[in-house]
């Protein structure tokens, strides 16, 4: 068979639409996911029962479904209650918890991985709880948590393909789109695993980069108070 | 033994009329069922100094670490100046804030630095503007030998300065109690020295100090009183002079003569 460039070429407006939207869920789900996974953990942290046992319960669902699952809930058994969400907003909230679970217990691992003893020292001088978390306890762990939360990123990302079972028309939607109508499976899919591919690489070296950065002991950023 | 390079602590104020600092009344505490305090009762006034030791396991740290709540205790009370220590978070952070710590890890906040590590409390906890709170850490530092180390990382330093920090950050909250939590004993041998030189300045200087140490020689040079604790309870206390050389009960002979021998 011979490549056929042209079937990707003369469909390239929708390709680059898809990727746009691919991008856009991405970029938004994981910082949600992000911060839901530090809410959720300090919650998932908490010494009160009522704070901790919702995060275990929503740690321990989410984790347990599969995010094509969760996505058909929100798509197609959710407008039987009255709540009709499109495509994009089901995508949206759907991957933003479902990552943010993840991001709560790799915080958890890290806050679990600072000593005791900062915590202790942190009491002793009388710092206030949410104080002594963000400034003393949080940029300690960033080196222990950095790694692992990368790769929960990365997942996320490539995750945006199931979207397409929902009609969102991302990347892997658009794929398909194209394929339906100039049947050139091995074109489309190459092209579109080698974007996924070029995202995925950008991705990890902009984040190798912000690593090095605040390795733990060298954050040289000068101390305000509020 | 380091002890030799320590100031002379010669003029002790009398503690007979100075007002009561920390008091502790039947106190009982557990780990699930497990006791590991058992009718706990001492009464510290200001500007003394004790020593608590015994052999470990014995509750030594437990207990100190009750007195700023650290660990709960579960019966009787714990008084520090005037201030009982009940579950009132208003009780336990004003606690907090007149108590100051020394931990055997030190626990210098890793990422921030010297003077970073000093500023941290006094900006969060007292509102005290950074000018008036890096002149006050700076005095401090100098105060513990290590003026010129502002900038490091904790990391950089030995261990014995990285215990002279921690004993600067916490005086920069001006304590009016100091604990310490067996400080000198993750540090080298020829590091105990400094810092127990630190302390017993602080000593002079009429700071209420209640430390937890193995160093004999410091308890028999700046303590007031010392007291022996075995299997959570307290034993026996005494003035350094007859305890170490009239030691009542049998269980306390035979721990001093454990730790004396080295």
């Amino acid at each position: 068979m011979t490549f056929d460039y042209m079937a990707i070429w003369d469909n390239r407006d929708i390709l680059s639409q898809g990727l746009l939207t691919t991008l856009i869920i991405a970029g938004t789900a994981i910082p949600v996911g992000v911060a839901i996974g530090v809410l959720v953990c300090m919650l998932r942290i908490s010494k009160n029962r009522l704070l901790r046992w919702p995060a275990i319960a929503y740690i321990e669902i989410i984790r347990n479904i599969p995010l094509l699952i969760l996505l058909f809930m929100m798509f197609f058994a959710l407008p039987f209650f009255g709540v009709r969400l499109s495509g994009l907003t089901t995508g949206f909230i759907c991957l933003s918890i479902y990552g943010g679970a993840y991001f709560a217990e790799v915080f958890r691992g890290g806050v679990e991985a600072v000593s005791k003893g900062q915590f202790d020292a942190a009491k002793a001088l009388g710092l206030k709880y949410g104080f002594y978390m963000r400034r003393v306890i949080f940029p300690q762990l960033y080196g222990y948590v950095f790694p692992p939360a990368t790769n929960i990123a990365l997942t996320l990302i490539k995750e945006t393909s199931l979207l397409s079972m929902i009609a969102v028309s991302e990347l892997t939607y658009a794929a398909h789109d194209i394929n339906g109508r100039t049947f050139t499976p091995v074109e489309t899919f190459a092209t579109i695993a080698l974007i996924y591919w070029g995202i995925s690489i950008l991705f990890l070296k902009l984040t190798s980069g912000l690593q090095s950065r605040i390795e733990v002991g060298h954050i040289s950023r000068p101390i305000t108070i509020r | 033994m380091p002890m030799e390079h320590a100031p002379d602590i010669t003029a002790k104020p009398t503690a007979a009329d100075a007002r009561i600092m920390v008091e502790i009344r039947h106190m009982n505490k557990w780990y699930g069922e497990f006791q590991v305090l058992k009718d706990i009762n001492l009464s510290v006034r200001s500007g003394e100094r004790i020593v608590i030791c015994g052999p470990s396991g014995s509750g030594k740290s437990t207990l100190i670490r009750c007195i700023n709540r650290l660990e709960e205790h579960q019966e009787g009370d714990i008084i520090v100046d005037g201030v009982p220590l009940t579950e009132d978070v208003k009780n336990i952070d004003q606690i907090r804030s007149e108590v100051g710590m020394c931990f055997q890890q030190f626990n210098l906040f890793p990422h921030l630095t010297v003077m970073e590590n000093c500023l941290l409390a006094p900006m969060s906890v007292r509102k005290t503007p950074r000018p008036e709170a890096k002149r006050l850490a700076q005095h401090y530092l100098e105060k513990v030998r290590i003026p010129d180390q502002a900038d490091k990382y904790p990391s950089q330093l030995s261990g014995g300065q990285q215990q002279r920090v921690a004993i600067a950050r916490a005086l920069c909250m001006q304590p009016r109690i100091m604990l310490f939590d067996e400080p000198t004993s993750a540090l080298d041998p020829e590091m105990i020295g400094e810092v127990l030189d630190t302390m017993a300045e602080l000593a002079a200087d009429g700071m209420t100090m209640i430390c937890v140490t193995h160093e004999m020689g410091f308890a028999r040079k700046v303590a007031d009183r010392v007291v022996f604790m075995d299997q959570g309870q307290i034993v026996e206390e005494g003035n350094p002079d007859a305890f170490f050389s009239a030691a009542q009960n049998e269980r306390t002979r035979k721990f001093l003569q454990q730790v004396l021998q080295n």
